[in-house]
């Protein structure tokens, strides 16, 4: 995939070559990648509509009451129980094409129909897939066992399979408290379905959710997160760990997961970094850039060259020393952390210059005016780096 | 490691223990990428082979107990030269006991701890009541989990908050102390709070108070305003003194280099055009108390569709101020479920995105004007009800700052960056990514 390195002309694009491994890691995406589509194309296909049926037709046009096909609701406790209508019930209006066989009046596909042709089979059970709390049981005698006051777009529905089930609307006539306080979890078992989450987060997570999320954070009731999110969730970005995956990269298919460092984020970290490098430490730690800094050599090396070329991205440096006037000093200070980046280690460079000599250094006092009165004198720590106990 | 390791142990006794009641719940993932790194050695290419662990067990003998770990590991299949090409971390493993009725909850393991002035990550315990009252406790003990450099890993720390929580606004005030050996680390104080002001008026705020240098390091407010169902406005402003907030992650400590301190204003409107279109533009103002002053603008806007929403389309524009960037991305999913003669075989999904971006930044003498592009094609399918596999394939072109050179220096040969004086030269890269997942 990439060649040994060499120096091409400035301006020259390079095209790299892939190693055997990496090569072979690629056909073999490649190959799965081909076969794939193969097989979508040649063997799968759709899944089929199995009724021809119009709540509109049946409930509206017709005036026929709910009860008459989804007579054991009221007894349901749960959202599983689907109560669809038997044969015998729909044989009381359509006797006539059941006694013809004239089955492709309501069942399109071959599997359905099979079964409708059986007769005493029962209905193949409709996998539910919105998982919810909830039962007809409670409700029907809160509504006045009016099915409309929820189900209203049943009747709008021309086709079976167009949506029928309620929207949030019905439900916060009463629920409004509980949605306002993000008791999502007394009615959805399951909200981790990425279908969701545009809605979820267009309600909970608006604006510059990123940026602000900490403040929102603090007050939050973990358990009301916890409704949508998993803590792996949290812990994909706040880790902290170097070499950790990008959320982009680990959960390519969620597009909320394609917002960190987006392109290439090595070009333009160091302004970032001077801006607000606390962004940086919600995900990372400082050993993130100096390990990096390490290994890429954009490193101080004792005795070597200066990697800037003389264009510091801080402060200028000048025969190995940086800029002592107030404004260079100034920036030094302010982006401490950054300077870490490069220079922190075992030993950091500073230390060369502002330690005390019985540790080392030349005895360069870094402190500010004011300094003597201010610092924490019980926490020794990082003062014995520079001063002699 | 060994604590990490027995701790792991501890869990998996208690949870085979109660295995016969509990629920288990989780995802291993498997995931390998190739990448290329900066390098002075050479060694530029890596294939990092991840194996992530979210493991959830409920009902642990008792429906309140549950336990609950993260964790990866990680090798190099191709790079073995560095310090971090075999790694692992136990992201978090604690033992919780919940009692939804009285809303509590406790912890005993490594955790995450959110309590006001408190971002903590440690091993230890840590619990929280809502009262029926709405008065609310938090409090945390345990050492630091922290392998940073500045060598506070195993200070002990201690902290909770104090809160109440009612329909319309929420105010806590919290504390936490460090302490290393009889040396008090950190010892900080903080008050925050949330509150509805009119209907569609939301404030939230924070500030926390160092009482070792005796002042307000970190204060932040945010304001939200839905002026309508599509329109939102938000400002923030806060004033950090960043030696003192940083000083958790850094060797530099507490020290106080300066008292400098950062101010930020953002402002910011988010219109939802509808359920598909979102445009935003927002300004912010970084005001340093002894340094330049900047603003810097944006906007963006992007289009959803699909199911889920979850293909997408958009642009953004950022202007700093000695640099502006634009950048296009998309990304598009296509799912395909079927049915078979297969049961096993459930979804099919195609996916393919990509990022066009061009910024203008002095960041490297020479040419100012870089571009990166990168798109992805993935493939992927559900197998059953529990298997992922996915499989993608980048292709990126984007600046090549490998430009390396050799140097003698301390007595050695060392090879670091060399400069450029003219056009950054560019390079194509392609990356794959090959992911399972095992959902149970």
């Amino acid at each position: 995939m990439n060649a040994p390195h060499t120096t091409s002309p400035p301006g020259a694009r390079e095209m790299s070559i892939s190693s055997p491994t990496v090569r072979a890691l690629q056909v073999f995406v490649a190959v799965a990648l081909l076969a794939g589509l193969a097989a979508c194309l040649h063997i799968f296909r759709q899944p089929p509509e199995h009724f021809n049926f119009s709540h509109k037709l049946h409930a509206v046009d017709n005036e026929i009451p709910c009860r008459e096909c989804h007579g054991g609701i009221e007894s349901s406790a749960d959202e599983h129980t689907r109560d669809l209508p038997t044969m015998e019930v729909c044989e009381q209006c359509h006797e006539q094409q059941i006694a013809d066989k004239d089955c492709g009046v309501c069942h399109r596909d071959a599997e359905t129909l099979e079964e409708a042709k059986r007769k005493e089979a029962p209905p193949k059970p409709v996998r539910y897939d919105h998982p919810l709390i909830f039962s007809h049981q409670d409700h029907v005698p809160r509504v006045d066992e009016d099915c409309h006051v929820c189900h209203d777009r049943v009747l709008k529905a021309a086709h079976v399979h167009d949506e029928k089930l309620p929207t949030m609307a019905p439900c916060m006539t009463c629920h409004q408290e509980d949605y306002d306080q993000l008791h999502c979890a007394k009615c959805h078992s399951d909200l981790s379905d990425p279908r969701y989450r545009p809605e979820l987060a267009h309600f909970s997570h608006r604006g510059d959710w990123l940026r602000n999320h900490q403040l929102h954070s603090e007050q939050q009731d973990p358990t009301a997160c916890a409704q949508c999110h998993q803590e792996d969730f949290c812990a994909d970005c706040h880790n902290g760990v170097d070499n950790q995956v990008k959320p982009e990269v680990k959960w390519p298919r969620r597009t909320d997961r394609h917002f960190i460092h987006r392109g290439d984020y090595v070009s333009r970290h160091p302004i970032d970094a001077s801006r607000d490098v606390q962004q940086c430490l919600g995900c990372h730690r400082v050993n993130t850039c100096t390990d990096c800094h390490g290994r890429s050599g954009v490193r101080w090396v004792q005795g070597g060259p200066d990697p800037w070329g003389g264009n510091h991205p801080l402060v200028s440096v000048t025969g190995g020393f940086h800029d002592t006037s107030p404004a260079g000093i100034a920036a030094i200070r302010r982006n401490i952390v950054q300077c870490a980046g490069c220079h922190e280690g075992s030993r950091p460079v500073c230390i060369n210059c502002h330690a005390d000599a019985g540790t080392g250094g030349l005895g360069i006092n870094p402190h500010p005016p004011g300094f003597d009165s201010t610092f924490n004198r019980t926490n020794e720590r990082v003062c014995r780096k520079c001063h002699t106990p | 490691m060994a604590t990490r390791a027995l701790v792991v142990a501890c869990c998996a006794v208690l949870i085979g223990g109660s295995a016969h009641s509990a629920e288990l719940r989780g995802r291993l993932t498997t995931l390998a990428y190739t990448q290329e790194r900066f390098d002075v050695d050479g060694n530029t290419e890596q294939i990092p082979l991840f194996q992530f662990v979210s493991l959830n067990a409920y009902d642990l003998g008792n429906e309140a107990l549950s336990f609950h770990l993260d964790g990866f590991g990680k090798v190099d299949l191709r790079d073995q030269t560095y310090d971090h090409n075999v790694d692992g971390e136990l992201t978090y493993a604690y033992l919780q006991w919940r009692d939804r009725e009285r809303n509590l909850f406790v912890r005993a393991g490594r955790q995450f701890v959110r309590a006001g002035v408190a971002s903590e990550y440690l091993d230890g315990v840590y619990g929280d009541w809502l009262s029926q009252y709405r008065i609310g406790f938090q409090a945390y003990a345990g050492r630091q989990v922290n392998d940073d450099i500045g060598g506070r890993s195993g200070d002990l720390e201690w902290g909770g908050r104090l809160y109440t929580r009612q329909p319309r606004f929420e105010v806590g005030a919290s504390a936490m102390e460090t302490r290393d050996d009889d040396q008090t680390g950190f010892a900080r104080l903080g008050l925050d709070g949330w509150a509805q002001v009119i209907d569609k008026v939301a404030v939230n705020a924070h500030g926390f108070w160092d009482r070792i240098s005796e002042e307000w390091f970190d204060y932040q407010f945010l304001l939200t305003w839905e002026a309508t169902a599509k329109l939102l406005f938000s400002a923030d402003y806060g004033q950090v003194i960043p030696n003192l907030f940083l000083s958790h992650t850094s060797i530099f400590g507490n020290l106080i280099f300066s008292d400098d301190k950062q101010r930020e204003l953002g402002l910011r409107a988010d219109y939802r055009v509808d359920r598909h279109w979102t445009l935003s533009a927002d300004a912010r103002r970084y005001d340093y108390s002894d340094g330049d002053d900047d603003w810097t603008e944006g906007a963006e806007g992007h289009y959803r569709w699909g199911k889920g929403l979850r293909n997408e389309v958009g642009a953004a524009f950022e202007n700093w101020p000695e640099s502006k960037r634009t950048h296009l991305y998309g990304r598009y999913t296509f799912d395909n479920p079927w049915v078979t003669s297969r049961s096993d075989l459930t979804r099919l999904f195609y996916g393919l995105d990509f990022i066009l971006y061009h910024f203008d930044d002095p960041i490297f003498p020479g040419d100012r004007q870089h571009y990166t592009y990168s798109t992805t094609a993935t493939l992927g399918a559900d197998i059953g009800d529990h298997w992922q596999l996915t499989g993608s394939l980048d292709y990126g072109t984007r600046p090549d700052y490998r430009d390396y050179t050799t140097v003698t220096a301390g007595g050695s040969e060392i090879r670091v960056p060399s400069t450029r004086e003219s056009d950054l030269g560019f390079r194509q890269d392609v990356d794959a990514t090959v992911k399972l997942v095992y959902n149970f």
